[in-house]
C-alpha cells in the first residue's frame, strides 16, 4: 500500500499527543505514543550501543526518533540520527508541529528513493555504516519506496551521473558514455591516448590502488 | 616567485625523505616557493617539513570507498578528486619533482601546467619518460636492487638541479611539545652519569615497512645492559599501539617497572628525536624522520630490506643473526662514545656498515662481520662506474685501494667473471647494432633486430655489473616519442652508441684494477 497521496488526519493520543492516520492507519499508539517509542528504542538498544550513527525508515510523528537520539546520546558524545521519510505532507505537518528539538537529528524526504544518493552528505553519512531502524507501520505504508531505497545500485555510466559532477571534476575529467572503468579500460586498449585528459583516469585508478595497497596493511 | 610542486604520493616514509629535497631547493631558491602533493592521512608529517609552504592532499580512502560503493555515483569519487587536485592544476608551475617515482605523479603530470618536470612521468604514447639519466636510474635501476650504489636522495636532487645542503633544518618542531620533551629528557639526563650527564639511547618499538621488528631477546639484552651501564639511560619510543602497549608492559614486567616509555605521534616525535644521543631503530618512518633531522642512527635491517639512512655518522646493522644484535650495537656504541659496554662475542655474523661520504657522495662500509668479498668488490665497483655512467671521472683511489686490498689471485678470479658478462653484452650489443644495420636496409630484417633488443634488455634485469648501463639505455629507448620509423631506428642507433661507451667505462676499469703499475709501487714500497 503505497500511501504517499493520501491526506493525513490528525487525532489526540490519550496522553494528549498528535498521532497521524493515513488512509485508516495509525502511525503511533493512539493510547501512549511515547510509551510505545520507548519500548521502539529500548528494543534497538543493542545496535545504538555499537554504533553512533542511525538510519530511521520513517518519520510517523518522530516520537520514536527522539526516544533513539536520546539513548544514543547515552551512549555516544557525537551520534547523528538520519530520518528518511517519503510523505512531505507529513514532513510538513511534524515541522509545523515544532519539529525536533534535538540538532543531531536530520530529516531528509523525497518520493525517489534515488535522489537521496545523490547528496555526498548522505553518502559520507552512509559510508559510516549507520544502523538502520525500521518504523514498522511507516514502511509497511510505503514498502516499494523503502525496498527500492534498500536495494539501490547507483549508476555507472558517467552521462547518467554528469548533473553530480562538481565544475572541477567536469574541468578534469573526459565524460564520456561509458562507465570510468570503460573508459580506462579503453585508454589503456588504445596505446596511444588520444585525449590528454584521458590521464586523469589513470591518476583515478592509481589513488584506488594506493588506498587498497594501504588498507590492506 | 618561482613555483615548484613536489609530489610524494608513495609512502609515509618517503614524504619525511622529500624534507631533504624540499630544503635544499628552498635553501639554493630563496625566492621560489615549495609545496608538497601528498595524501591526506600524510599531512601531518608532511606539515613537519620546514620549507614546505603549501601542502595539497588528496583523500586516497575517501576516494577508494566512495569509487567501490555500488550505492554511491562515481561522481563523488571523480568530485573528491577534482576538487582535491583543483589548485594544484590551476597553478603554473616552474617545476614539478616527481619524488615519490610513483604512478599517481606519473600520470597527473602530463596534466599540469609545468615548464620543467624532474623525474620521471608518463607520455602520451603510455610510456614512461625520465627527464635526464639521474631519474632514469633512479627509475629503471634502482627499483630492482636492494643495494644502493646511489641513493635515490642523490639522483632526485641531480634531476630537479640543485646541489644537496647538508647544514640545514629541515623539520619543524612543535614548541609546546618541544618544551615539554626538553623538560623531561634533562631530568632522565640527570639520572646517571654524573655532570655529564647519560647518554640517551632511544629504542624505537615500531616495526620496519615490512613488518619486522626487534626480537624481544635483543630488547630485553639492550635494556639490560643499558639500565646497569653507567653511562646510558634507555628510552622505548612506541606510536600507542595496542600490540606495542603490550610489549612495553612485558618489558616493564621484566624490568621491575623502571622503564621510560614515551608515547609519541608523528607530529611530538621530532620534539622527542632532538633530545636523543642515539637512535635505535628498524627502518621506518621515525628512522626516516630522524635522518631528516640528523639525529645519531643505528638501523637494523635484514637481507633484502630497504635502509632509510644513507648520510654519515649512521650506521646499519643487516642481521642475519639475531642473537648478535645487540653485541653489535654495543660495538658500534663503545667505539661512537668511548664507553665499555660488555659485549658477549668478539666477532658477529651480522654486517655492520658504518655511512660516510666521498667526493662522490654517500656511500657505506664494512665496519664488522664477515666479509664476502665479491658483494664488497661488486659494492664499491658499481659504485664507482654508476657515477662515472652519470658522467663523474673514474676515482682512482678507490680502486686502486681495491686493488691493494684485495689479493691477486681473488681479484684475477672476479674480474675474468665480470669480463665474460661483459664479453656477453658486448656481443650481444654489436649483434644488435648490426640487425640494426639491415634493418635499414630492408624492414623484413626487424624480427631479428627486434630479438636482439630484446636479449639485450634481458640482460638489464641480470645481477652483473653492466646491468645499470643497460638500464639507461632501456630509458634511453622508452624516451624517444618519434612516430617516424627511420628517426626511430636512428635514436636508437644513439643509444646503442652510448651503452658501447658506458660498457667501455667497465673495459677501464677492469684495466684500473688489475693495473701491474700501482702493484708495482705496492711492491717497491715494501721493498
Amino acid at each position: 500500500m503505497e500511501e504517499l497521496n493520501a491526506t493525513i488526519e490528525l487525532k489526540q493520543s490519550r496522553t494528549g499527543h498528535s498521532v497521524p492516520v493515513i488512509g485508516g492507519v495509525h502511525l503511533h499508539s493512539i493510547y501512549n505514543p511515547e510509551k510505545e517509542a520507548q519500548a521502539f528504542a529500548a528494543s534497538y538498544e543493542h545496535s545504538i550501543k555499537k554504533k553512533s550513527h542511525i538510519l530511521i525508515l520513517g518519520l510517523g510523528f518522530g516520537y520514536h526518533c527522539e526516544e533513539v537520539a536520546q539513548l544514543a546520546s547515552k551512549y555516544h558524545e557525537n551520534y547523528k540520527v538520519v530520518v528518511i521519510e517519503p510523505n512531505q505532507e507529513l514532513v510538513r505537518l511534524h515541522n509545523e508541529a515544532g519539529g525536533f528539538r534535538d540538532p543531531n537529528i536530520q530529516v531528509m524526504h523525497s518520493k525517489q528513493s534515488a535522489s537521496f544518493y545523490d547528496s555526498i552528505d548522505f553518502v559520507m553519512f552512509l559510508s559510516r555504516r549507520p544502523a538502520i531502524l525500521r518504523h514498522e507501520t511507516s514502511f509497511n505504508m510505503n514498502k516499494d519506496f523503502y525496498r527500492n531505497f534498500l536495494t539501490f545500485k547507483a549508476q555507472e555510466n558517467m552521462h547518467s551521473y554528469q548533473q553530480l559532477l562538481s565544475d572541477n571534476a567536469r574541468a578534469f575529467f573526459p565524460i564520456k558514455d561509458a562507465t570510468v572503468d570503460q573508459a580506462l579500460r579503453s585508454a589503456k586498449a588504445a596505446g596511444t591516448l588520444k585525449e590528454k585528459r584521458d590521464f586523469a583516469f589513470f591518476v583515478l585508478e592509481a589513488v584506488v590502488n594506493s588506498a587498497k595497497l594501504n588498507s590492506k596493511r | 616567485m618561482k613555483n615548484i610542486l613536489v609530489t610524494c604520493l608513495k609512502d609515509e616514509t618517503n614524504l619525511l625523505q622529500s624534507s631533504h629535497l624540499v630544503t635544499s631547493i628552498a635553501k639554493d631558491n630563496p625566492h621560489c616557493e615549495v609545496s608538497i602533493l601528498t595524501f591526506s592521512d600524510l599531512e601531518s608529517s608532511a606539515n613537519l617539513i620546514q620549507d614546505a609552504r603549501k601542502v595539497f592532499t588528496i583523500d586516497r580512502f575517501k576516494i577508494e570507498h566512495l569509487k567501490s560503493g555500488s550505492l554511491y555515483s562515481d561522481a563523488f569519487a571523480l568530485n573528491t578528486l577534482a576538487d582535491s587536485l583543483s589548485e594544484v592544476l590551476d597553478t603554473n608551475w616552474n617545476q614539478v619533482v616527481n619524488f615519490g617515482n610513483d604512478q599517481i605523479s606519473a600520470h597527473l603530470i602530463p596534466l599540469l601546467t609545468v615548464e620543467e618536470i624532474a623525474g620521471a612521468h608518463i607520455t602520451n604514447y603510455g610510456s614512461v619518460s625520465t627527464s635526464d639519466r639521474w631519474s632514469s636510474y633512479a627509475n629503471y635501476y634502482r627499483p630492482s636492487n636492494s643495494e644502493t650504489q646511489i641513493e635515490p636522495q642523490t639522483c632526485f636532487h641531480h634531476s630537479a638541479k640543485v646541489p644537496m645542503h647538508h647544514d640545514c633544518t629541515r623539520i619543524k618542531m612543535s614548541q609546546d611539545f618541544s618544551m615539554v620533551a626538553n623538560q623531561n629528557f634533562a631530568r632522565i639526563r640527570a639520572s646517571k652519569n654524573g655532570d655529564q650527564g647519560a647518554i640517551i639511547v632511544g629504542i624505537n618499538l615500531n616495526e620496519s615497512k615490512t613488518g619486522n621488528s626487534f626480537s624481544p631477546e635483543t630488547l630485553s639484552d639492550m635494556i639490560e645492559t643499558f639500565e646497569s651501564s653507567f653511562e646510558y639511560k634507555p628510552v622505548l619510543l612506541t606510536n600507542g599501539s595496542s600490540l606495542e602497549k603490550e610489549l612495553v608492559n612485558e618489558l616493564n614486567r621484566q624490568f621491575g617497572n623502571n622503564l621510560i616509555s614515551v608515547n609519541m605521534d608523528i607530529t611530538a616525535a621530532p620534539s622527542v628525536l632532538a633530545n636523543l644521543d642515539w637512535l635505535i631503530t628498524k627502518p621506518n618512518r621515525i628512522c626516516a624522520l630522524a635522518e631528516a633531522m640528523d639525529t645519531n642512527i643505528i638501523e637494523i635491517t635484514v637481507k633484502g630490506e630497504t635502509s632509510r639512512t644513507f648520510k654519515e655518522g649512521s650506521f646499519v646493522i643487516q642481521e642475519l643473526n639475531i642473537s648478535h644484535t645487540a653485541d653489535d650495537i654495543y660495538f658500534l656504541l663503545n667505539q661512537e662514545n668511548q664507553t665499555v659496554l660488555p659485549m658477549g662475542i668478539k666477532n658477529s655474523e651480522n654486517k655492520v656498515y658504518s655511512r660516510l661520504r666521498d667526493n662522490f657522495g654517500f656511500f657505506k662500509t664494512l665496519i664488522r662481520g664477515p666479509i664476502e668479498l665479491k658483494d664488497e668488490l661488486n659494492y664499491h665497483i658499481s659504485r664507482n662506474y654508476h657515477y662515472a655512467l652519470m658522467g663523474y671521472e673514474l676515482d682512482d683511489e678507490i680502486l686502486k685501494s681495491l686493488h691493494e686490498g684485495t689479493n691477486r689471485e681473488e681479484l684475477m678470479s672476479y674480474t675474468s667473471q665480470a669480463k665474460e658478462e661483459l664479453t656477453e653484452c658486448v656481443k650481444t650489443l654489436l649483434a644488435t647494432l648490426r640487425s640494426l644495420q639491415s634493418v635499414k636496409q630492408s624492414n623484413k630484417n626487424a624480427p631479428r633486430f627486434l630479438q636482439y633488443m630484446e636479449s639485450l634488455m634481458a640482460l638489464g634485469k641480470e645481477d652483473i655489473l653492466p646491468q645499470a648501463a643497460i638500464s639507461l639505455f632501456e630509458a634511453s629507448v622508452e624516451n624517444i616519442t618519434s612516430t617516424d620509423f627511420s628517426k626511430n631506428l636512428e635514436d636508437i642507433e644513439k643509444s646503442l652508441f652510448t651503452l658501447k661507451g658506458d660498457f667501455k667505462i667497465l673495459t677501464k676499469i677492469f684495466e684500473n684494477l688489475l693495473s701491474e703499475k700501482s702493484e708495482d709501487k705496492r711492491t717497491q714500497e715494501e721493498l
